[in-house]
């Protein structure tokens, strides 16, 4: 994934949802960090984490349902977004939100 | 001396990778429990994230999540419903190889996981089918980078999505 479609996920995500604010976990997030990080693990996914306000199960469900893998979103861009909730990085350092 | 009702029920799930309906876990957790502790049980673990839920009613499946999260037996559920429609007309690769190319195009990174999907749609069908449905890490991560949801119909994604939840 590039960091342009990361972007490309998060304007999708706050237009369709009306979300301004939510997090990117997972391999996706070091696209945020590193504009071009080098080819890996990390860079092979396709797909984008995204935790809702609230840790909102619905929203999450929502946001796979229409950006998710085999998704209209999905089929035209090949690249796509899953809503996940805060449990699933289990073992991110506490407070990794703030 | 037994673990505790709860702790029994995870261990349960922990090995039954089809997962288990609430009346056989009912039917296995000693000393029986009755249905609404089951369900609260079953509930609490819901809402720590520690089970995965899977079809409606008395049908319901419960999944231990620590063996398949909902994302990810989404994805085997839609890959399953693509094997199905790709076993009942193997020409249907010729729309597979298509989008194969284009996430090519869309995600030189991954690489790894389109050579590895190439050589499976040149090989024996049988093959391919069962690394599409396969249930190991190494199959889950494949399916990650994969062509084949082209093939599942904005129905049976529905039903997909309607069926399992976290």
């Amino acid at each position: 994934m590039y960091r342009s479609q990361l972007q490309h996920v998060i304007l999708e995500i706050g237009r369709r949802f009306d979300l301004s604010d939510f997090h990117i976990v997972g391999s996706a997030a070091i696209l945020a960090v590193l504009p071009n990080p080098p080819e890996g693990a990390l860079t092979a996914t396709r797909d984008v984490d995204v935790v809702p306000p609230q840790d909102d199960e619905r929203m999450a469900d929502r946001i796979s349902f229409v950006l998710g893998e085999a998704s209209e979103f999905d089929l035209e861009h090949g690249y796509c977004a899953q809503g996940v909730t805060s449990m699933t990085p289990r073992y991110a350092p506490s407070g990794w939100k703030a | 001396m037994r673990p505790p009702p709860r702790e029994q029920v995870l261990r349960l799930l922990a090995v039954e990778p089809a997962g288990l309906r609430a009346p056989e876990l009912a039917g296995l957790v000693r000393p029986r429990v009755s249905q609404p502790t089951l369900w609260r049980i079953l509930d609490g673990l819901r809402s720590e994230g520690r089970i995965t839920i899977e079809g409606r009613g008395r049908a319901t499946r419960y999944h231990s999540a620590s063996l398949i999260d909902a994302a990810t037996l989404r994805s085997l559920r839609l890959h399953q419903c693509a094997a199905r429609r790709l076993a009942g007309d193997p020409g249907l690769r010729g729309v597979v190889r298509e989008r194969l190319r284009k996430l090519r195009e869309v995600n030189p990174h991954g690489r790894v996981y389109h050579d590895r999907w190439e050589a499976l749609l040149d090989g024996p069908l049988p093959a391919l089918l069962r690394t599409i449905t396969e249930t190991s890490e190494q199959a889950e991560a494949l399916r990650k980078e994969s062509p084949f949801t082209v093939l599942v119909t904005p129905e049976e994604r529905r039903r997909v999505f309607a069926n399992v939840r976290a």
